[in-house]
């Protein structure tokens, strides 16, 4: 057994803190006066969660004593064992909030999707460092990994869950290149999000966005078909999110796009929700109005406030305080866990962190992000924070998989 | 590597700058955004004050009524939760319970807010509250309810749905009626329901002051009875009257017909709101012959004892345009000028006149401004300055043509001359009350002016009085044992600049002439298939007034008093060419006194003239002729007895008076003595036939009906 003092206690410790934070803003969001206006079964949301911590603690401590190198051999098994899970869960699945992602046993349910994370990740970390040189002309097993991700994707799609969509494209970048892709290629491979980005706002940023980019790419790789292709690339999704947004999307969705960019424009509609955020949090000052006290949260004002919005909750109750310390302990964590990745020698073992955190990241920075208005509304929970059983464990077990592997990481065979 | 991370590093930073921004750049509006959303002030309204009668009757409140809702999406509500609610609503409102199930379950499906029942007394709510279904949603409504429907309809005004005070005394005191809302800071959820209170009320409602009325319910009822009876016996388009205290300007009752149910302001046309009392302007017709008459005493355009001739045909032709009397009327004193309701008469007078004094006097009488009466929609009438006058504008004026007056103005101008010229400001509200009963305000009577001199009415008064006997205009209008002074008034229509063969009907009277206490106005449109005012609003008058004397003690005990003693006004009798003896005897019959001017011969002169209404018991002055009376003639005094002009006299009279000199009576027809036989100053002996015939009066019938 290893020497306990080797453990990484400060990452526990953020663990503890964001999950104890989770908890209390819950507590506040469905059994405060709130509760008034909700239904039995969300009002319940506290006790299912704390259930839940339970199991992920019991998960915590039972996985560190497992070899790190079950992992390593058990990845493809889990990727495979996940994938027959989804394709369940799309048969039989339960449908909860327009996405069928549940897969459940009486009135136990787990979202398959959540599982999938940690099994692609390590699936893929396996397949991309049993592989080496993954260059711009080698693309081959870059493609590959792509294709072990894509397919969890589509799954994802078919249930109609676009949130962790979203989390499983943004692994191809972030593993690709801790893998060795390129700086141009990785770059030419999240263009497309920028730019998508930019031109919801404006068409005109997302065009200046395009020619930084492609000149970014160009100085990186100085290869002429990158650059061009990346233009090209640039210069079609411009145009497919104008088409987009003139041709295809319904007029809600559009709305939904509209809401993000000017709140005011529909403010009891579409914008309804991005103006209660705001209100929420800069209502709360800088200390918060206090515990069960804020108005916007027990008064109803929120929509999923103990999910999607459970940063409001903070920011309201808590204040600049509150919500500055969940700022900082994500931060905390993500250093810590990029420190851990760079202590590993075993690139698996550092693959598999890298991804966690930025797993980590994405939740962080979409929910955060959506909820003070920055990002749209994109339906994704807050990592340890927000309610749900199956994530919160799923990301418990994700850590508990990194801690293991950090605790255990002379295990590890310097050959493979 | 680093650069890369360094890049991942502006996400977090550009989250905590947005964050930063929420709160302190956007910070202000958004805290502002919510408290505007979070902490909303809402009122507690005010009751509004309630509305009384003279005796302290209720005649308007407030009155809550309770609806039943129901959420049928509310979690464990049970089909047989709703079903149970549905029976027991049918069961308190007698609907069958399927009606609401029906209502429950047509609702559109994400309807979370069904209305099921309104107007659900306070025990009807009871009884679904004691079921405590939860998703039942119980809400006040507030009304305002008129306790007797639509008496004093007009006076009282309505409200609307915000309840406030649309016409009548509601709109007039809406302000007192109203009190103030107080204000109550709440928190409201997002679908804008009211959540919790926040502390105590802000600012507490003061509730409305209450109001107490001149109006008298029972005479209010009297009044609105007899005129829709007479609205609808005469088939008027629509009927006016009013009730006034003459010595203080208070309303005593006010109606209209059609009327309307103040409770359901909605339910009846708009033309059965309008209160025609107040803001009816027409031309008024003979009822303003008071100020000419009032104007040509003043004035002393009118000679004692003169007489008025007026052509056979009973028209004249004055600047052109001919003026007619309703009927020929041949040669009449000054009191048969306003008896019978002579315009061609009183034009002539009143073209001794001045335009600018007649100016002066029809503005003294409050013609042309509005009376201030403190109910909501009075119009002000018009009158035209003399400097706008035509030429035939005074003569046509004098009989009440040629201006516009409204109901109240003709009242209060005849509560002027019932007190004894002294002109009050008519009023409905008698004093306001807040809720404890602390008096805020008491109105005390006020009076406009003096609109003439106190000499000018009594001289004025018996003549009205005769108005209102069996051969005035008014005879319809007599009640017996009171003594009633007033004026009738017929009006052509005027429609589309035109005058038309359509009238208006009225008659203003005040009750008891000794010591007036009621001053009554009654107007018909159009009532058929007479129009003359005598006719028409006479009988109701008439009726009102029996009516309102039955409740009056005073005038109860009055009237008893004028029957046993017979105290009544008479005609005087001729007393020309008796002698004193025989004037002695005349006048110990007519229960008068006599005064002789001089010794000795036969009767010369009287005054009051043969013919004038006075008072039983008042003296009479006979001037004698002091030439010593020829043997012959006093010889044939002493058996023959002149006959006495008895045209125009009652039949009663004529029979007393014949009856008094010796002679014997033939009575053919009844009512007003129109010829005789042998002819006045004939001597015959005493024990001798007089025959007398009476004006057969067509509408005898009509008093009958109308006092049944």
């Amino acid at each position: 057994m290893n020497n306990p003092r080797e453990f990484s206690w400060s990452v526990l410790g953020a663990w503890l803190v964001l999950t104890i934070i989770g908890l209390v803003a819950i507590y506040s969001a469905t059994q405060g006066p709130v509760s008034e206006f909700l239904p039995v079964y969300i009002q319940n949301n506290f006790l299912k969660q704390l259930g839940f911590v339970i199991l992920a603690i019991l998960v915590m401590i039972g996985v560190q004593f497992i070899s790190p190198r079950t992992f390593l051999q058990l990845s493809y098994v889990f990727y495979v064992f996940g994938l027959i899970l989804m394709v369940l869960t799309l048969l039989f699945g339960r449908e909860i909030n327009g996405a069928k992602s549940w897969f459940g046993i009486g009135p136990f349910g787990i979202q398959s999707s959540e599982l999938m994370k940690i099994a692609t990740i390590m699936a893929v970390a396996n397949y991309l460092t049993s592989r080496r040189n993954i260059t711009a002309e080698n693309i081959r097993y870059a493609l590959t990994a792509v294709v072990f991700i894509l397919i969890p994707v589509g799954l994802v799609i078919a249930q109609n869950d676009f949130g962790t969509a979203i989390i499983f494209l943004a692994l191809i970048p972030v593993m690709l290149f801790w893998s060795g892709l390129p700086y141009g290629v990785s770059l030419f491979i999240i263009s497309p999000a920028i730019i998508l980005y930019l031109t919801v706002i404006d068409w005109k940023f997302g065009l200046i966005a395009t020619i930084v980019l492609t000149g970014g790419i160009f100085f990186i790789q100085r290869r002429t078909w990158l650059t061009v292709a990346s233009f090209i690339t640039g210069i079609l999704t411009i145009a497919g999110v104008q088409l987009a947004l003139t041709k295809v999307l319904q007029p809600h969705q559009i709305a939904r796009i509209m809401a993000f960019t000017n709140p005011s424009f529909d403010p009891t509609g579409a914008g309804w929700n991005v103006i209660q955020a705001k209100t929420a949090i800069g209502s709360g000052g800088f200390m918060g109005k206090g515990f069960l006290e804020g108005t916007q949260t027990q008064l109803r004002f929120l929509p999923e406030q103990w999910t999607d919005f459970v940063y409001c909750v903070i920011g309201e109750e808590f204040g600049f305080i509150g919500a500055g310390l969940v700022v900082i302990t994500f931060g905390f964590l993500f250093l810590r866990l990029l420190n851990i990745a760079g202590n590993h020698k075993h690139p698996f073992a550092q693959l598999v962190t890298v991804s966690v955190t930025s797993v980590y990241f994405i939740h962080f920075f979409i929910n955060v992000g959506s909820a003070t208005a920055l990002l749209p509304v994109i339906g994704i929970p807050l990592t340890f924070i927000s309610y749900g059983g199956s994530a919160f464990l799923t990301n418990t077990l994700m850590l508990a998989i990194v801690l293991n592997m950090d605790f255990h990481k002379r295990e590890f065979s310097i050959y493979r | 590597m680093f650069i890369i991370l360094g890049l991942l590093f502006l996400l977090p930073a550009a989250l905590a700058f947005q964050l930063f921004r929420i709160n302190y750049v956007e910070g202000e509006g958004l805290r502002k955004l919510w408290n505007k959303q979070a902490i909303t002030e809402i009122s507690i309204p005010a009751q509004r004050g309630n509305i009384y009668d003279e005796n302290g009757t209720l005649l308007a409140t407030n009155a809550v009524d309770y609806q039943i809702a129901l959420d049928p999406k509310i979690e464990n509500l049970t089909r047989e939760k709703i079903v149970q609610l549905t029976n027991t609503l049918g069961k308190v409102t007698g609907v069958p319970g399927s009606t609401y199930l029906k209502k429950v379950d047509e609702a559109p499906s994400r309807s979370r807010y069904v209305v099921l029942a309104k107007n659900l007394s306070g025990l009807q709510k009871d009884e679904i509250a004691a079921l405590n279904i939860r998703g039942v949603i119980i809400e006040e409504e507030f009304r305002r309810k008129y306790t007797f429907g639509s008496l004093a309809a007009h006076a009282l005004g309505f409200v609307n749905h915000n309840m406030d005070g649309r016409t009548g005394i509601e709109a007039f005191y809406n302000d007192e009626l109203k009190g103030e809302d107080g204000v109550r800071q709440v928190r409201k959820d997002a679908l804008n329901r009211v959540f919790e209170y926040v502390g105590a009320p802000k600012k507490l409602p003061r509730n409305g002051y209450s109001l107490h009325t001149t109006i008298d319910s029972y005479i209010q009822a009297i009044l609105e009875d007899e005129l829709k009876a007479g609205v609808n016996r005469f088939r008027a388009n629509y009927g006016t009257a009013i009730i006034m205290d003459p010595r203080t300007g208070a309303i005593k009752a006010l109606a209209n017909y059609p009327t309307y149910d103040p409770n359901f302001p909605g339910k009846d046309d708009d033309e059965n709101r309008r209160n025609f009392a107040i803001s009816d302007m027409a031309e008024p017709g003979s009822t303003f012959k008071l100020v000419t008459a009032i104007a040509a005493v003043e004035q002393n355009k009118i000679k004692d004892g003169e007489i008025f001739e007026t052509p056979e045909s009973g028209e004249i032709v004055i600047h052109g345009l001919p003026l007619r009397d309703h009927d020929p009327l041949g040669n009449m004193t000054f009191q048969q000028v306003i008896m019978n309701s002579s315009n061609v008469a009183t034009a002539e007078i009143a073209m001794r006149m001045d335009d600018d004094d007649f100016y002066q006097y029809a503005r003294n009488m409050g013609f042309g401004t509005p009376t201030y009466i403190d109910i909501a929609g009075e119009e002000s009438g018009r009158m035209a300055k003399p400097f706008e006058w035509s030429l035939v504008s005074l003569p046509w004026m004098s009989h009440g043509y040629e201006l516009l007056a409204t109901p109240i103005q003709v009242a209060q101008a005849y509560a002027a001359f019932a007190n004894n010229g002294i002109m009050m400001r008519p009023y409905v509200i008698d004093h306001i009350e807040d809720t404890e009963g602390n008096v805020i305000s008491q109105h005390e009577p006020v009076k406009i002016r003096r609109v003439a001199k106190e000499k000018t009415l009594k001289k004025l008064l018996p003549i009205f009085e005769s108005v209102v006997s069996d051969s005035g205009t008014g005879e319809f209008a007599q009640v017996e044992g009171l003594r009633i002074a007033g004026k009738t008034g017929t009006a052509k229509k005027v429609v589309n600049g035109r005058y038309t063969s359509n009238y208006r009907g009225s008659f203003v009277g005040f009750f008891p002439v000794e010591d007036p206490k009621y001053v009554c106005f009654i107007m018909l449109d159009e009532p058929k298939p007479v129009g003359y005012g005598g006719y028409t609003a006479g009988p109701i008058f008439r009726q009102v007034a029996t009516r309102i004397a039955g409740l009056d003690d005073d005038l109860q005990r009055h009237i008893i008093e004028n029957k046993n003693t017979d105290v009544q006004m008479v005609l005087a009798p001729s007393f020309k060419g008796l002698t004193p003896d025989m004037a002695t005897a005349l006048a110990d019959e007519f229960d008068l006194s006599i005064k002789l001017k001089g010794k000795n011969g036969l009767i010369l002169d009287q005054q009051p003239a043969a013919g004038d209404s006075i008072l039983s018991g008042a003296e009479i002055f006979l001037t004698l002729s002091e030439t010593t009376a020829p043997a012959d003639s006093a010889s044939a005094n002493a058996q023959l007895t002149t006959i006495p002009d008895l045209d125009g006299m009652n039949m009663r009279a004529a029979t007393a008076m014949l009856s008094s000199l010796g002679l014997e009576v033939k009575r053919i027809g009844s009512g007003t003595v129109f010829a005789q036989f042998p002819k006045a100053g004939a001597a015959m002996r005493p024990g001798s036939m007089v025959t007398i015939r009476g004006k057969a009066k067509s509408l005898e019938v009509l008093t009958q009906t109308s006092s049944e």
